[in-house]
């Protein structure tokens, strides 16, 4: 009896040993999975560590290389337009004192167009690279009016061309979303409908219609001129930056393309078609469309 | 000299004060005048004292005197504003800018028009 006791009590015994035993290599093993885990938790801390490090470092080099940027900008538009207003009043004060007849006096008319188109670049360059920074905010505008003053703008511009404008809208309270920019669109399309045009007359009609697109609610502003017109193939690359530096082209450049930054700000879209479709060589019609509010 | 005989002679017949060279000279300048001037054409990058520096300074001594700004710097356009100038004109502008922004600039001096000139 006390045999079988003691013979029960081993066997139970045994049992205990081993189960102590295999909590034991489990233990082990967990330990040495916690010990794989936590150097490979190491290692992906240092390469975490790495990142943030490298991170920083290209922060630092891309606020230096902004910072440099906007020195040169700064440089450029502040002392360029000191150059061009020295030549300018120069100009202007040679202008006054030579004869009106002399044939310098074309020279001199030249130069002084030539600083106010430097002075235009300028311009435009500080403006696109302000919309690339910030998205200015955007308000209700009635832009009827200002249509309006910009084709005085024009015409003014050009006092010794006759020009014909013409205005046709479905209203002349005109509410859109933009901001003071869109000045610029109506005077850039519109200088370039004169510039680039060889009629006698240059003339332009501006229609204005209201367009659903997708949902939204467009005002549709069609400039349509007599110019020399865009051929199919330069119908999109004229909105592209650069493009007017070849110099086989017309230079409508810069002015094209700051027109198409401004107009996406909007949240709108512009693009040009021949005036009477398929022959470009009679004008062409630049298309805007801009969302309207109430 | 040729910049004051050029702006009495050919830019409307104004009467020249005086031109300084950067903002500490301007408002030395200004202060010996027992006659002060009803307008100063001011720029904003001088060496010494800057434009808006020397212009804060003039207006303590004559608030009546019609500051307008010539400068490249656009970014200083608020501040010149906020500090009483007349008006700012950005450079490059043309010569009947300027007379036209100084003709407007005297009117309101002699009607003693206290507020500033449009912000075009």
């Amino acid at each position: 009896m006390m045999n079988e006791e003691n013979e029960n009590n081993r066997e139970d015994l045994k049992k205990i040993i081993d189960q102590f035993k295999q909590e034991v290599a489990k233990r082990d093993q967990l330990k040495n999975e916690l010990k794989i885990t936590l150097e490979e938790l190491n290692l992906s801390n240092s390469e975490y560590l790495l990142t943030i490090k490298k991170l920083e470092e290209y922060k630092e080099s891309f606020l230096k290389a902004y910072n440099r940027a906007e020195f040169y900008k700064d440089l450029f538009s502040h002392d360029i337009n000191n150059i061009l207003q020295a030549i300018l009043s120069g100009m202007q004060l040679c202008e006054a004192e030579i004869d009106d007849s002399s044939e310098i006096q074309k020279d001199i008319r030249i130069i002084i167009s030539q600083v106010l188109r430097g002075a235009k670049l300028v311009l435009n360059i500080r403006k696109l690279s302000q919309l690339e920074e910030i998205k200015l905010s955007l308000n209700r505008t009635e832009i009827y009016n200002i249509l309006i003053n910009s084709i005085d703008f024009v015409k003014n511009s050009y006092k010794d061309k006759k020009i014909k404008i013409k205005v046709d809208s479905v209203s002349k309270q005109l509410y859109v979303q933009v901001n003071e920019l869109i000045r610029d669109v109506f005077e850039n399309i519109l200088i370039n409908a004169v510039k680039y045009n060889k009629s006698v007359i240059p003339e332009i009609e501006v229609k204005i219609s209201k367009e659903q697109k997708l949902g939204v609610n467009y005002l549709k502003m069609e400039f349509q001129d007599n110019a020399v017109g865009i051929s199919d193939p330069r119908k999109e690359k004229i909105f592209e930056r650069g493009y007017g530096q070849n110099k086989n082209v017309h230079g409508r450049g810069l002015g094209l393309s700051l027109v198409k930054t401004i107009i996406d700000n909007f949240n709108g879209e512009i693009w040009v078609e021949d005036r009477i479709n398929g022959d470009y060589s009679k004008g062409s019609n630049f298309v805007v469309l801009i969302p309207e509010v109430n | 000299m040729a910049l004051k005989w050029r702006v009495s002679q050919q830019m409307g017949g104004f009467k020249v004060a005086g031109i300084a060279a950067n903002g500490d000279e301007a408002i030395n300048m200004f202060k010996s005048f027992s006659n002060k001037p009803k307008v100063i054409l001011m720029d904003h990058r001088m060496p010494v004292k800057t434009g808006i520096e020397a212009a804060i300074e003039i207006l303590q001594i004559d608030k009546r005197v019609k500051i307008i700004f010539l400068s490249a710097d656009v970014s200083i356009k608020e501040e010149a504003y906020s500090i009483g100038a007349f008006s700012f004109r950005e450079k490059p502008f043309t010569i009947n800018d300027l007379i036209y922004e100084i003709n407007k600039a005297l009117e309101c001096y002699n009607a003693t028009c206290l507020i500033n000139s449009s912000k075009e």
